[in-house]
Formats: structure tokens, sequence, C-alpha cells
């Protein structure tokens, strides 16, 4: 079975680019905000927004263009949500979704910043994250569950995500294990 | 090397084009060079600078805006955000259009299926870290499976959840 695949630089669907982008800042806004915990954390919630509710790309596509912002340098999570813009609404949707996740961050940092040269150290607000952590775990096993299921099409895949795990515990390189995870099903499967 | 916006943004941009990875990466990356190099920055800086990065929401990369501050005003900050954030942009565009043909092709479509199983292994691990330092007590352990039934079974919107744990864990620390 053929998945539609969106072209790159087109708006998924007949919907007018101005109003692509207006959502895209909207989400990526809202995203941005609440993003708390890593890259993981941001990932399963794009995938919520994106794959569960909004169905603007399969579970197979957004999972595509996770491995891929692997391979390439830089953030992950706002690569995802740049690749996101860009598939909706072309070069605009690419700047606007990449800008909007990045922007909350920014503006807390500054203010943070300016604090911190204005007084000498950080505010003592680690403790504001206890209740949210934990809360962030149980958003990244539903996202992973979802993930599981489309990413381990068989016993090949599945051995290599089990070495992975089993591996990166004991230190080995991450890039060298999405490489070699590649390869290894690449090469069984050919 | 003296402080000069130009160098700043040179620096970030270089961090933001060859980085892979997160987390302690970024962290010796830019003490080798801040630090121990340039003299830029203390080691309490950077140290305080990556905590800001991962106590904000959104990407960790924002260390960049406050290093930027702290070493050249807000001129320094925004120029550092742009350069450490501006490669990925041009990666992404310039990769995207390639992923359906790895779809597509045969041998490719296998290697990027071994990525994105590998990637998920990654993140997996990442999470079991996270587990053990987020669950430490009964309030924490408590509130990460009121919060997996929620999403598993509800569907309740993350928003919510990261909302009402924050609530949750303030009230606890202020009255608990």
């Amino acid at each position: 079975m053929t998945e539609k695949e969106p072209g790159a630089g087109q708006p998924q669907s007949g919907v007018p680019v101005t109003r692509s982008v207006g959502e895209l800042a909207r989400l990526f806004l809202k995203l941005g905000t609440i993003a708390f915990g890593g890259p993981a954390a941001h990932i399963a919630m794009m995938d919520d927004e994106v794959v569960r509710k909004r169905r603007w790309l399969t579970r197979g596509q957004f999972l595509d263009l996770l491995g891929a912002t692997n391979l390439i340098p830089g953030p992950n999570s706002t690569e995802m949500a740049i690749h996101i813009g860009l598939l909706r609404a072309g070069w605009r949707g690419l700047i606007v979704a990449g800008s909007c996740f990045i922007l909350p961050a920014v503006v807390i940092v500054l203010a943070l910043a300016w604090a911190y040269v204005r007084y000498g150290s950080l505010p003592e607000v680690l403790w504001l994250l206890y209740g949210v952590k934990p809360v962030i775990i149980a958003i990244v096993l539903h996202a992973l569950w979802g993930f599981a299921a489309k990413a381990v099409k068989g016993p090949i895949t599945g051995a290599v995500g089990i070495a992975v795990i089993a591996l990166a515990f004991l230190g080995v390189n991450e890039i060298l294990l999405l490489l070699v995870g590649g390869l290894g099903v690449m090469l069984w499967l050919n | 090397m003296p402080i000069s916006l130009f160098n700043l943004t040179a620096f970030f941009l270089k961090v933001g084009s060859i980085l892979f990875g997160s987390g302690y990466v970024l962290l010796a990356f830019l003490r080798a060079d801040l630090v121990q190099r340039w003299g830029w920055l203390s080691d309490r800086q950077l140290i305080d600078a990556i905590a800001v990065g991962q106590f904000t929401p959104g990407p960790v990369f924002t260390t960049a805006t406050f290093i930027g501050y702290v070493v050249a005003g807000l001129p320094g900050a925004l120029l550092a955000t742009l350069g450490i954030f501006f490669p990925s942009f041009v990666f992404v565009a310039a990769s995207n259009p390639l992923i359906p043909r790895l779809r597509r092709s045969g041998w490719a479509a296998g290697f990027l299926d071994g990525v994105n199983v590998a990637s998920l292994g990654l993140m997996a691990t990442v999470t079991w870290q996270l587990g053990r330092a987020a669950l430490v007590d009964p309030v924490t352990v408590g509130l990460g499976l009121v919060a997996t039934v929620l999403v598993f079974w509800l569907r309740l919107n993350s928003a919510w959840l990261v909302l009402g744990g924050g609530l949750v864990g303030v009230a606890v620390k202020l009255f608990g």
C-alpha cells in the first residue's frame, strides 16, 4: 500500500498557504511553550499533535522524518518542527514553524539571562519542574508505544532496537549506533 | 580570541553545523572553546547556561541565547541564537526532498528502517534515564501513574497534563 506523500514545498491539502502558516504558528508557539523535558518529550508532543490529532502526517512519515533528523547535525526536535512546517506550507512554513518553536524558549531564556547578569546567579526555580517531569515520562511512553508499533516491522528491526538500547546503556556512541543499525537492517533485508 | 559579535556568531554557526546529538556533547563542545581556549565564560557560567537550556521548554540549544547575552548583551543573544539554529533550517531544506526517495528505493528504505528503530532505541534509553531522575518519591510515582492513565486512556492533551503536573508539584513543594 503506498502512502500519499506530501511533496516538499507544496501545501499538503487544498488549504491555502496563509491559513496553513497561521495554524503552524499557533501550534508551534504552543509546543514551544509547553515542551519541557528535552527532545524526546518535544517529539512525543509533536507526534500527538501532528499525527494523532491533526493527521497531517502518517506515523510512518513522521518516523522517517525523525530518522532523517538524526542523520543531520543540529537539534532534532527543532528540525522536526522545520520539516513539518516545510511539508505543510512550503518555505514560509519552514521558517514559521521552526521560529515559532524556538521563540518562547528564547524569550524565557533572555529574561533569565537578564536576571543572571543583574543579580549574579540563577533563581532557585528548578523545583518548579518537580511535578512536570513525571508527566513528561507518561507523554513520552505514549509516543514510544505508537512509534514502536510502526518502526518494529519484524524480527530484524526488533532485534536492532533491543541491541541499540543495550549498547546505548553501555555507552556506545549514538551516531555509531544509528549508522550501524541502519546498515544492519539494510544488509540483512537485501 | 577577542570577544566580538562576529566571532560569537561564527562560533555558534559552527556549533549548529556540526553538532550531532545533544546534552553532554554540547557541554563538552562549548567548554573546550568558550571556557578553556578563549576564556569568554567561566565554568560556572557555562554550567548555568546549560541548566537554563535544559530547564526551559523548547530546544536546549537556547543555551546559546543565554551565553550570547552574558558575553555580549542583547545583540549577542540574538546573533548567537540565529547562529546556532540557522544551519538546521538549511539542513532540513536540503534533506527533506530526499526522504521520500529513500523510502522508495529498496536498499535505502532498509537503511531508513534501521535508523528509525535505532532512533527509537535511543529515545527509550533517554526515557529510562529521565524516569530514574523524575520518579523519586511516592508523589512523583503517583503523578506518573495518573498521567499515564490520562494519556493512554483518555487521550488528554499534553498542555493540560504539563500544567496539571506542574501545579500539583508546586503545591506539594509549598505545602507538603
